[in-house]
C-alpha cells in the first residue's frame, strides 16, 4: 500500500488528472519450481498427524483457529526443512524484512471439503502489515478448491478476490486478511503448506510522537 | 523468481488542477451570491450560484473531470459550498446514502477556488481488514478539485488563518446507474410452478 501519484492520458485538453493512492492492497503470488513435491508428499504423508489434543485445548477459546482440519508439519525432514528456508527467503526479499516462520502446518482437503473463513491475525502482531502467511500448494489437481480472499473496507465496499491454486504455487499475504475456500472437488486430496512469518527484530516502537500530550509528572512538573 | 502482484483492493482520490478557470472573479460571484440554505439550523452551507458566469464555467469542468474519472456520463444531483473561518473544522462524513445500489459509481468533489496560508486540511480515512486503517492527507491549494467516492470518510483539521477557506462540493450520479444484480441467483430463485416443470410436484 502506498500513496504514490498516477498520471492519466486525458481526453481533456484543460484538466490534468492525478489518482492518488488511498489503499492499496496485495497478495503475492510465486512459483517454488525449485520443491521436490513428491518428496515433500512423502514426507508429509510419513510424518504428519492430528494436532495433539493438549495442543488443541491450549488455544482455549481461539473460534478464529482451524486447528480442528490440520495436521501437523514434518519438521526436521530435509524437503520440508528445504521448502521452509525458501519461503522465509521469498517472503524476507519481498518485505524487506528479515523474516522467520514461527508456526507451520499442513491442511489436507478432501472431495467435498472447505476451509472456512478466518485470517491468522493475533492481538499481539504490534505492527500487522509486518506480519505475513503463506499458502504453498504441494499437491493441486485439478478441480481443486479455490483460495477466497474476502476483503471488506471504507465500512461499506466487499471485495472477493479467487486463486485456483496450482502444484508449486506459493501465495504470501497478510496474515490480517481473511480467507477460505470453496469445496474440494477433485478424487485426489489437496495438500497445503500453511506458514506465520514474523520479523525476526520486531518493531515496538509506538507510531505516533504523542510526547507532548504526555502527563505534566513526567516532565518533574 | 518471479512475484506476481494480485491487487485485493485499490482505492483512490483523484486530483485535477482546473487551469481555465478564473478563480479570484469566482470568488467575487461567490460572496456576492451568499445564501444560506438553512438560516435556522446554523449550517454553514451555502446555495451554488450556479448561474453565474464564473460558477457555470466551473460546474462545466467539474462535469467533465467526474466524467473522465468514472468513465461514464454522470449527472450533479447536489451542490454546495461553505467556508471555513479561523478554527473551524468538518468533521467526519461521507456523501453515502441509501440509495446507491453500485456505490463504486457515484462520486463527489470538493473545489478550492482560493486557499489562504494554514487552510485546513481534507483527510481521507478508510477502514478495511475489519482493523486496519489508513488516512491520506491533501493539502488542498487554489484551483485543485478532488473527486473521490462518495462513501469515502473524510474530514478537515482546523482552519489556522484568519481568512476564510471555501469549498465548493458536489455530488454525482450516473446518468444511466447500473440497476443490475452483482450476483447471479437465478438459480436460487423462488420457483414459478406454472413455468418450471421442476416444481410441478409441490402443486
Amino acid at each position: 500500500m502506498g500513496a504514490g501519484g498516477r498520471r492519466f492520458k486525458s481526453c481533456y485538453p484543460d484538466v490534468e488528472l492525478k489518482s492518488i493512492d488511498l489503499l492499496r492492497v496485495q497478495v503475492h503470488i510465486a512459483a517454488l519450481s525449485e520443491i521436490n513435491n513428491h518428496q515433500l508428499l512423502e514426507e508429509i504423508s510419513s510424518t504428519s498427524n492430528s494436532i495433539p489434543q493438549e495442543l488443541r485445548d491450549g488455544f482455549g477459546d481461539a473460534t478464529n483457529q482451524t486447528y480442528f482440519e490440520d495436521t501437523t508439519f514434518p519438521w526436521g525432514k530435509p524437503e520440508a526443512t528445504r521448502l521452509l528456508s525458501r519461503i522465509e527467503g521469498v517472503v524476507t526479499e519481498l518485505s524487506g524484512i528479515d523474516m522467520t516462520v514461527t508456526e507451520a502446518w499442513i491442511v489436507k482437503l478432501l472431495r467435498g471439503q472447505s476451509v472456512m473463513a478466518h485470517s491468522h491475525r493475533v492481538n499481539n502482531h504490534l505492527f500487522p502489515q509486518d506480519h505475513f502467511s503463506i499458502a504453498y500448494y504441494a499437491n493441486a489437481p485439478t478441480e481443486s478448491a479455490n483460495l477466497i480472499f474476502e476483503i471488506g473496507h471504507s465500512n461499506l465496499i466487499e471485495q472477493i478476490t479467487s486463486i485456483t491454486p496450482e502444484t508449486g504455487m506459493l501465495v504470501i499475504f497478510n496474515s490480517y486478511i481473511r480467507h477460505m475456500t470453496t469445496r474440494h472437488n477433485a478424487d485426489e486430496p489437496r495438500f497445503v503448506v500453511s506458514a506465520n512469518l514474523s520479523p525476526r527484530h520486531p518493531r515496538s516502537a509506538v507510531v505516533p510522537d504523542l510526547s507532548a500530550y504526555r502527563l505534566m509528572s513526567e516532565y518533574g512538573n | 523468481m518471479e512475484i506476481r502482484e494480485l491487487p485485493v483492493i485499490r482505492q483512490s482520490v483523484f486530483s485535477l488542477k482546473l487551469e481555465n478557470i478564473d478563480n479570484v472573479a469566482l470568488v467575487k460571484e461567490l460572496e456576492s451570491y451568499y445564501s444560506n440554505i438553512n438560516a435556522s439550523s446554523g449550517s454553514s452551507d451555502m446555495r451554488f450560484p450556479q448561474a453565474g458566469e464564473q460558477s457555470s464555467k466551473l460546474q462545466t469542468a467539474i462535469n467533465s473531470g467526474v466524467n473522465l474519472v468514472a468513465g461514464k456520463e454522470m449527472e450533479c444531483r447536489e451542490f454546495w459550498m461553505f467556508s471555513l473561518t479561523d478554527g473551524g473544522a468538518v468533521p467526519l462524513h461521507n456523501h453515502w446514502t441509501n440509495y446507491q445500489m453500485h456505490p463504486e459509481e457515484y462520486y463527489s468533489v470538493a473545489y478550492y477556488p482560493a486557499i489562504p496560508y494554514g487552510a485546513a486540511k481534507i483527510h481521507f480515512v478508510a477502514t478495511y481488514c475489519r482493523m486496519m486503517k489508513h488516512v491520506l492527507t491533501v493539502e488542498p491549494s487554489a484551483g485543485m478539485l478532488l473527486i473521490f467516492n462518495s462513501y469515502l470518510d473524510h474530514y478537515t483539521d482546523r482552519n489556522s488563518t484568519t481568512e476564510k477557506r471555501t469549498c465548493i462540493s458536489a455530488n454525482y450520479r450516473p446518468v444511466s446507474p447500473d440497476k443490475s444484480l452483482v450476483s447471479d441467483w437465478t438459480s436460487f430463485a423462488l420457483p414459478h410452478a406454472a413455468q418450471d416443470d421442476r416444481f410441478s410436484k409441490f402443486s
